[in-house]
C-alpha cells in the first residue's frame, strides 16, 4: 500500500509541475497586453513591464515564479484590485467558495446516494421513475436558474433567506447558493448510483449471494453497495472540483466574492490579467490533481485487488 | 398458438427436399440497423424525447426567419397621441401601431410577441431562438468532432493496450487536469471573445470524457468471447471495434416447453448448446433470473420434509422473493455457477463469503461458522484451509475458486445442488477433479444433483437421467444408457456424432451444420428443422409433441409418429455407439 501511495503522489506532483510550467509559458508568450492600455501611457507600460520582469528570458521568469510560488507568493495582479498581492485576494475568495461548495458537496452526495439507492432497489417501479425524472430535471436545470427560483420563493414570497451573500451571517446566507449548487451533483450522483447498483445487482456474484439466500438490506450493504461505490467515487471527483472552485453565475448573482467571480473578473476586462489567470489556473489544476489523488488512494481502500496487488509489488 | 392438437396427414411425412443446411439463415446481421430502429421507436419515452429535440432544433434553425424582427431590433409603440414609446418589458399582447428599429421600420398592428420584450425593448422570441441557434451550433460542432476524435482515441487506446494504452492515458490525465475554465481564460488572452473561442475551448476538453467511455467499453469487450472468436475467424481489428459494440434488442422467448423431473438422490443432466435455455430454466426455478425476465406460465413443484416433519409440496414460482430467499435458496436448493472468475464477490474475503449465510440465516455464532467453513474448505479439497479463509478471490486460481463456490453452495446443507456448467471455465486437468469432488460430496451428503452442460462426456460420467434441450424445449429425455445407446432424436444423433472419439476413422470432427436459432424471431414448427437432415414437411408446420419410447424414454420428433418413414441411425454413429457399448460391457 505504501508503495502504491508513493507512486501516486509522485505522479501527481510531476503532473502538477508540468501543468504549472505549461500554463506559465502559455500565458507569458501569448500576444496581448496585460495592462489596461487606455489608462496608461506607453512609457508607464514599459516601466511596469520592466518592474515585473516581463522582458527577461522565459526560463528565468519561470524560475523566479516557481521560487515565489513555493513560498506562497503568487505575485501581484496586473490590472485587478490595483495591483494588490494576489495571495490576499485569493485567500478570501477561497474561503468563501470552499465553504459554500463544501456544503453543496455534502448535501448533493448524501441526498444523491439516497435517491440512487432507493431508485435501484425499486427498479422499474414508480419510485425509480420518479427519481429518474427528478435526476434528469436536476441535471438539465442550470444552478443559477434554480437559484433565482429559490430566491423568488424563499427571499421574495416568503422573506426568510437573504437575497445576497452576507459574510457576517455566513451560514444563513449560504443556504440558498449551496442548495442551488448541490442540485447538479445530487442528480448526477443519483443517476450514477442507480445505474451502477443495477449493473452490480445483475452480476454473477450477487446472483450467487442470492442463491445462498441473501436478500434485503444485508445484500445491499455487504455486496451491492461496496462494489458499486468505486465508480461512483470516480464520478464524484470532478464534481467536487467544480463545486469547490465556485460557480461563476451563482457567485455573480448572489454577490459572493469567490474564486469563480475572480476568474471572470480577470478575463472580462479589455486586458486579461495574466497573473490572476495563471494563479487561478494553477489553483484549479492543483485542486483537481489533489482530489484525483485522494480518489486513487480511496480505491485502494475500497477494492482489495488494488491494495493487495500493490503490496505484491505490482501497480 | 392454437391449443387443438394438429392432426397430420400422409403428405406431411415426406422428407423436405435437399436444402443447403450449411448456410446460416439466422444471423440477424442484415436487419441490424433495422432492429435498432424498431427497438428505438417502440420506446415511447425515446420517441417523445426525439420529438422535443426535433422541435427545438426546428425552431432554432428556422425560428429567427419566421419572425419579422431581428434580435437587435428595438420595438417601439406609437401611442394614440403620436408619441414614440419603447415597448420595454411588455407581455405578449400589444395593440397600437408598432415599428421596429434598425432594418425593420415597417409598421405592424396587433402583433403578438409570444415571449414579450426585454428591458431594452427587443423581441424575446427572436432573441431566444437566435441564442438557441448559437448554442446548438456550438454543441453540434463540438459533439460531432469530439465524438469522432474522442471515441476513436478511446477505442484505439483500449484495443491495443500495453505501452500504447499507457502513453495515451498519460496524455489524457495531463489534459484532464487542466480545467475547462483555465483553457478558456488562456485562450481569451489572445483570441477575440466569441463563438469560435468557446468552440475551441470545448473541443480541447470534451474529447476526454468520450474517450474514457469508449475505452472502458472496449476493455470490457476484449474480455468477451465473441470478440475473441471473431478475431480467430479473421475479422480485422477495425471490423471488430466498430461492428460489435451495440447490443441486441427485442424479446427472447427463452423457455418454450420444458418438463423436468428430479427424484431424490438422482443425478439429472440437462444437455444443450449455448443459448438452448438450460441455464435460464434452472435460474427460473430458483428465482434467480435477471430483472428484465418475465415468467408467463408454469410451475416448479418442490416436495420436501422439514427435519422429521411431514412432507410438503410447494410451487416455487408462487413464492415471494423473500420467502424464496429465506426458505429455499441456499437452505434447500443451492447453485454452483459457471464462471468462477466472476461468481465470487471481489471485495470480500472468501471465508466471510462462506460464513455469511450461516451467520445470517442459521443463527450460528461467528466462531461456529468459522469452524464449519474451514471444514467445508477441507471437504472441497483446499489445503491450508485456515489460512485461505482470509484470502480474497483474486488470490486463488480458477480451480480453487470453483471449489470455494461449491463450499458456499454446501454451506446451507441443501438437498438439491444445481451445477451450471461447473467445469466449462476450467482447465481440462482440473475438470475431472471438480467432477469427482461433486460426486464425492453428493454421495457423502445424499444430495440430488442437476447438471447443466453441453459436454456429453461429463454427462456420461455423472448422470442417471439426461434431458436434451434445444431452442428452449426439451427434445429428448431418458436414462443415460437409453440416450447414449438408443438415441431417437436427430439432434441427439448430431450431438453424439460430434463427440470426439479416439477410434473414429475420419480425420474430421463432425459438427451439426448451421447454428441455433435466434429466439428473437420465434420459429414456427420444429425449431431444429433448418439443421435437420431428416426433416419432413410437417416439421415446418407444427412442432412435434413428446412421443413415448419407453416409460423412461421420450423424444419430440415426428419421426416417431406411426405414419413417419422408418429412419435408421446414420451408419457412422451406429458403429460408434456399438463400439462404445462393447467397451462398456468389458467393465461390467
Amino acid at each position: 500500500m505504501v508503495k502504491y501511495t508513493l507512486k501516486r503522489v509522485g505522479l501527481a506532483l510531476l503532473t502538477l509541475f508540468l501543468i504549472v510550467f505549461l500554463l506559465f509559458v502559455l500565458v507569458r508568450i501569448m500576444p496581448g497586453n496585460p495592462f489596461p492600455s487606455e489608462r496608461m501611457s506607453a512609457e508607464a507600460i514599459a516601466a511596469k513591464r520592466a518592474e515585473m520582469g516581463l522582458d527577461d528570458p522565459i526560463l528565468i521568469q519561470f524560475g523566479r515564479y516557481l521560487s515565489n510560488l513555493l513560498r506562497g507568493d503568487f505575485g501581484k495582479g496586473t490590472s485587478l484590485y490595483n495591483g494588490a498581492p494576489i495571495k490576499t485576494v485569493l485567500s478570501t475568495a477561497i474561503s468563501n467558495s470552499f465553504r459554500i461548495g463544501g456544503i453543496a458537496i455534502l448535501i448533493g452526495t448524501a441526498v444523491g446516494l439516497l435517491l440512487g439507492i432507493v431508485a435501484a432497489l425499486n427498479r422499474g417501479r414508480f419510485l425509480d421513475h420518479f427519481c429518474t425524472v427528478f435526476s434528469i430535471i436536476g441535471v438539465c436545470v442550470p444552478s443559477y436558474v434554480f437559484l433565482i427560483f429559490l430566491q423568488y420563493f424563499f427571499s421574495f414570497r416568503i422573506p426568510f433567506f437573504p437575497y445576497f451573500f452576507d459574510p457576517n451571517r455566513f451560514l444563513f446566507s449560504s443556504v440558498l447558493p449551496s442548495l442551488s449548487l448541490s442540485l447538479f451533483t445530487m442528480s448526477t450522483v443519483a443517476r450514477f448510483t442507480r445505474n451502477e447498483m443495477v449493473e452490480v445487482m445483475d452480476s454473477d456474484y450477487v446472483r450467487l449471494a442470492e442463491s445462498k439466500g441473501l436478500y434485503g438490506s444485508a445484500l445491499v450493504r455487504k455486496h451491492i453497495l461496496r462494489n458499486a461505490l468505486v465508480p461512483i467515487v470516480t464520478v464524484l471527483a470532478p464534481l467536487i472540483v467544480d463545486l469547490l472552485t465556485g460557480a461563476l453565475v451563482v457567485e455573480k448573482i448572489y454577490g459572493i466574492n469567490g474564486i469563480g467571480k475572480l476568474m471572470v473578473d480577470a478575463i472580462a476586462g479589455e486586458g486579461v490579467d495574466y497573473n490572476y489567470v495563471l494563479a487561478l489556473g494553477i489553483l484549479y489544476s492543483a485542486l483537481y490533481i489533489g482530489i484525483m489523488l485522494v480518489v486513487d488512494l480511496l480505491y485502494g481502500l475500497l477494492d482489495p485487488r488494488i491494495r493487495v496487488s500493490a503490496k505484491e509489488g505490482g501497480s | 398458438m392454437n391449443n387443438t392438437p394438429y392432426v397430420p396427414v400422409k403428405e406431411d411425412f415426406q422428407f423436405l427436399p435437399d436444402r443447403d443446411i450449411t448456410t446460416d439463415q439466422n444471423f440477424a446481421s442484415q436487419g441490424y440497423w433495422k432492429g435498432v430502429a424498431i427497438s428505438f421507436f417502440r420506446n415511447k419515452r425515446a420517441v417523445a424525447g426525439l420529438v422535443i429535440v426535433a422541435l427545438i432544433m426546428f425552431f432554432a434553425i428556422f425560428g429567427p426567419m419566421m419572425s419579422s424582427y431581428s434580435y437587435k431590433d428595438i420595438i417601439s409603440v406609437t401611442s394614440a397621441e403620436g408619441k414614440q414609446i419603447v415597448a420595454k418589458g411588455i407581455g405578449p399582447q400589444i395593440s397600437g401601431v408598432l415599428q421596429g428599429s434598425g432594418q425593420n421600420t415597417e409598421l405592424f398592428t396587433d402583433h403578438t410577441f409570444l415571449f414579450g420584450t426585454d428591458d431594452v425593448g427587443r423581441d424575446l422570441w427572436t432573441r431566444t431562438w437566435d441564442g438557441a441557434r448559437i448554442s446548438l451550433i456550438i454543441a453540434f460542432v463540438t459533439i460531432v468532432i469530439d465524438m469522432i476524435i474522442g471515441m476513436s482515441y478511446g477505442l484505439i487506446s483500449g484495443f491495443f493496450g500495453g505501452m500504447v494504452d499507457n502513453i495515451m492515458q498519460r496524455i489524457v490525465e495531463i489534459s484532464n487536469s487542466v480545467p475547462r475554465l483555465v483553457i478558456v481564460s488562456v485562450l481569451a488572452i489572445f483570441m477575440p471573445k466569441g463563438m469560435f473561442l468557446v468552440i475551441v475551448a470545448l473541443l480541447l476538453t470534451e474529447w476526454i470524457g468520450m474517450s474514457k467511455i469508449s475505452r472502458a467499453e472496449m476493455l470490457k469487450l476484449k474480455e468477451q468471447e465473441y470478440v475473441l472468436a471473431s478475431r480467430t475467424l479473421g475479422a480485422g481489428s477495425f471490423h471488430i471495434i466498430f461492428r460489435q459494440i451495440l447490443p441486441n434488442a427485442g424479446v427472447i422467448h427463452a423457455i418454450r416447453g420444458v418438463n423436468l423431473l428430479l427424484k431424490k438422490g438422482e443425478t439429472v443432466a440437462i444437455v444443450g448448446e449455448s443459448g438452448s435455455g438450460k441455464s435460464v430454466t434452472m435460474k427460473a426455478a430458483c428465482g434467480l433470473l435477471d430483472s428484465n425476465a418475465v415468467i408467463n406460465s408454469g410451475q416448479v413443484l418442490y416436495t420436501y420434509a422439514e427435519g422429521d416433519g411431514p412432507e410438503q409440496t410447494v410451487d416455487l414460482l408462487k413464492l415471494s422473493k423473500k420467502q424464496l430467499r429465506k426458505t429455499i435458496n441456499g437452505n434447500r436448493i443451492a447453485m454452483v455457477f459457471q464462471d468462477p472468475m466472476t461468481s465470487l464477490d471481489p471485495t470480500m474475503q472468501i471465508g466471510k463469503q462462506i460464513m455469511e449465510s450461516m451467520i445470517l440465516y442459521r443463527g450460528m455464532s461467528k466462531a461456529d461458522a468459522w469452524k464449519r467453513s474451514v471444514e467445508l474448505l477441507e471437504l472441497v479439497g483446499i489445503t491450508d484451509a485456515e489460512k485461505r479463509m482470509k484470502n480474497y478471490p483474486h488470490q486463488l486460481s480458477g480451480g480453487m475458486r470453483q471449489r470455494v463456490v461449491i463450499a458456499i453452495a454446501l454451506s446451507g446443507s441443501p438437498d438439491i445442488l444445481i451445477c451450471d456448467e461447473p467445469t466449462t471455465a476450467l482447465d481440462v486437468t482440473i475438470q475431472a477433479k471438480i467432477l469427482e469432488l461433486i460426486k464425492e460430496v453428493q454421495d457423502r451428503l445424499a444430495l440430488s444433483v442437476i447438471y447443466i452442460t453441453h459436454d456429453l462426456g461429463v454427462v456420461a460420467k455423472v448422470a442417471d437421467y439426461v434431458n436434451v434441450m434445444y431452442a428452449g424445449k426439451i427434445v429428448e429425455v431418458g436414462k443415460v444408457d437409453e440416450i447414449f445407446y438408443e438415441p431417437a432424436h436427430p439432434y441427439t444423433w448430431g450431438l453424439l456424432s460430434a463427440m470426439p472419439d479416439l477410434d473414429t476413422d475420419d480425420d474430421r470432427l463432425y459438427s451439426i451444420p448451421g447454428s441455433p436459432p435466434n429466439l428473437l424471431h420465434e420459429p414456427q414448427g420444429d425449431a431444429f428443422t433448418p439443421r435437420n437432415a431428416f426433416a419432413m414437411r410437417i416439421d415446418e408446420k407444427e412442432a412435434p409433441p413428446l412421443f413415448k419410447i419407453s416409460d423412461t424414454h421420450y423424444a419430440a420428433t415426428w419421426l416417431l409418429h406411426p405414419d413417419a418413414p422408418k429412419v435408421e441411425l446414420p451408419e457412422g454413429l451406429r458403429a460408434r455407439l456399438e463400439r462404445a457399448r462393447k467397451e462398456a460391457e468389458k467393465y461390467l
